[in-house]
């Protein structure tokens, strides 16, 4: 029987590899999504005092570090057992919006557009913002404008980039000045256009896709996100909510503190990525999904006018609940909007420059929850510490770990409808990474691979001997 | 050795000649900044050449494979090119690196090659117009 390995999955945060199980007949019997790195963050702060958490979390990940450095303050809030100033807790939102403005940018222009905008069957060596930038030089400006705009924020707020200080326990460690402030505001025009030519341009392609809409992990799972006491999108704080395929609450005012009884995990024996599941459907049937695609279907809107008119149009065209993962892209665009018009309305609000943004305690409870969403999805440090402060267990429930029961459906669900009589064209092969793709998986970004990253795939023939292998041009 | 040579540059410059940007990397982002630039010096430590060796050499729009994390100096420029329509001339400065492990200092040969490259630098600058 054969098996085709697709390692590594290009165009990812992280690094993985897909096999691809033929049957004798050459159809597709089934496929797996593993990931092939080990990171251990939950051990190695095992010791250290609570306060350096946010920093050392931060670590996990380059692209993402804002939203680590938030969940992780968020528990160790709950150590100091503080209500934190109403303006920390508003800076705080501004640099998570700041956040996932420029990592939705990456998603969306660098690793996806190449796909849209060019097509899955293009040829490989032009399938990266280069080939974007040839063919469509205003998506790439755009692109670039909208992660620069996203990280200028965090700079201009957090001090750096990547791995910022700036959110602490307790807070943030200083209030916003004037002159930052006006400099924050006075790019949101910029962006606020950029958003909409993306959104124009995009809204008409993502519809010359109905086979990867068909195909692209469509199908019925739960879905889980924060949400506002509206029923708004909301990415910092309130309860979690968790709806059925059919747009149903099955589960709503989950309290953080609350998750071991829905949140379920386990390590599966081919992937170092651990696979979260709701726990009263237990595994593997409690399949559900995070991310843009689901915090859309677990809120009744937006909240905000313009990107509530776009989730309208985007329903219209799909339906609610969104199920194929196709539409995660979609819905990343949205969320960028709603985040230019977010960040405009928290920066104009009247106390943003009250210099009371952090409350100071010594350790009050030996345990604590932070729960916050991150670009791509619901994410949740928990934390146990001795009456000095010191960690003495830890667990990270993230996004990309809550979707992989997901992603492992999506893969074998695209391998099957695009992988026929054994036949393995690069478009096929390039559907099934695009499908991961779209989740946005992020596994681990803090460690890159050195030079570029070739995809080798390889036939094995039940005997282990190679068959046929492939390997993609590379520079 | 590269941030070490910038900073040296910028030390060494009077203000607004030119914008002088430190990374771990070079990312999508810069492309936006070359729109304008009358020249693009390119400073960075080489692993292929020997310790102490401080070399300059043009730098063309080059390659076709691109990450979203880190281009190459020539990647960058086709990124450039293509999304800004700009295409400045540009220099690559490297010096050779004898020890690239974490320490709490550099080399002896690390300071001075940082600091022939900042000088190489300058004169590049200097001799634009009006600079």
């Amino acid at each position: 029987m054969p098996t085709v390995i697709i390692d590594p999955v290009t165009r990812i945060e992280g690094h993985a590899k897909v096999t691809i199980q033929l049957g004798d007949d050459g159809q597709v019997e089934s496929a797996r999504f593993h990931v092939t790195q080990f990171r251990g963050f939950e051990k190695l702060c095992e010791g250290r005092p609570f306060y350096e958490m946010p920093s050392l979390m931060a670590r996990i990940c380059g692209i993402c570090p804002v939203s680590n450095l938030i969940a992780s303050s968020k528990a160790c809030d709950a150590i100091l057992a503080v209500t934190i100033p109403a303006n920390g807790a508003r800076l705080r939102r501004i640099v998570n919006l700041a956040q996932i403005l420029q990592s939705h940018a990456l998603s969306v222009f660098y690793l996806s557009s190449p796909d849209l905008l060019l097509g899955m069957d293009s040829p490989p060596e032009t399938r990266n913002l280069l080939g974007v930038a040839a063919a469509a030089p205003e998506v790439a400006r755009d692109g670039i404008r909208l992660r620069q705009i996203g990280q200028q924020i965090i700079e201009l707020l957090a001090g750096r980039r990547i791995h910022p200080a700036w959110v602490v326990p307790g807070g943030v460690s200083s209030p916003l000045t004037e002159e930052k402030r006006s400099q924050i505001v006075a790019m949101l025009p910029d962006g606020l256009a950029a958003i909409e030519r993306s959104l124009d341009r995009f809204r008409g392609l993502f519809r010359a896709f109905p086979e990867e809409i068909a195909a692209f992990a469509n199908f019925p799972s739960l879905f889980a996100g924060l949400t506002d006491q509206h029923n708004n999108l909301e990415f910092y704080d309130g309860p979690l909510r968790i709806v059925g395929a059919d747009g149903e609450v099955v589960a709503g005012n989950l309290r953080p503190q609350d998750y071991p009884q829905y949140f379920c995990e386990v390590a599966e024996p081919d992937s170092f990525l651990k696979s979260a599941y709701y726990g009263k459907m237990g595994y593997p049937d409690g399949v559900y999904r995070v991310g843009p695609l689901a915090r859309l279907n677990v809120v009744a809107s937006c909240g905000t006018p313009r990107a509530d008119h776009e989730l309208g149009a985007l329903r219209a065209f799909a339906g609610s609940p969104l199920l194929s993962s196709f539409h995660y892209h979609q819905a990343r665009l949205i969320e960028m909007l709603h985040t230019i018009e977010k960040l405009e309305e928290l920066l104009n609000d009247a106390d943003i420059l009250n210099p009371h943004v952090r409350a100071t305690a010594e350790v009050n409870c030996e345990e604590g929850i932070g729960i916050s969403e991150a670009p791509r999805g619901t994410l949740l440090h928990h934390y146990k510490v001795d009456s000095n402060g010191l960690v003495r267990w830890a667990n990270l429930i993230i996004a990309t770990g809550q979707n992989n029961l997901a992603m492992n459906l999506g893969v074998a669900q695209a391998a099957k409808y695009f992988i026929r009589n054994g036949q393995l064209s690069d478009g096929a092969l390039n559907r099934i990474e695009a499908v991961i793709r779209s989740f946005d998986p992020c596994l681990s970004c803090s460690t890159h691979a050195m030079g570029s990253m070739p995809l080798d795939v390889e036939v094995l023939a039940a005997s282990g001997e190679t068959t046929d292998t492939r390997r993609r041009p590379q520079k | 050795m590269g941030w070490r040579a910038a900073e040296l540059l910028g030390a060494a410059l009077p203000e607004d000649v030119a914008e002088i940007s430190i990374c771990h990397q070079l990312t999508p982002e810069f492309a936006a900044k070359l729109e304008n630039a009358r020249l693009v010096i390119f400073l960075d430590a080489a692993v292929d050449q020997a310790p102490g060796e401080v070399t300059q050499r043009p730098v063309e729009p080059d390659g076709q494979f691109i990450s979203s994390h880190s281009l190459t100096p020539g990647q960058l420029l086709s990124l450039a090119k293509l999304a800004y329509g700009c295409s400045p001339p540009a220099v690559l400065i490297s010096g050779g690196a004898l020890e690239m492990n974490p320490g709490d200092s550099m080399t002896g040969i690390g300071e001075s090659c940082a600091a022939q490259m900042a000088e190489l630098a300058l004169n590049l600058l200097t001799r634009l117009p009006h600079a």
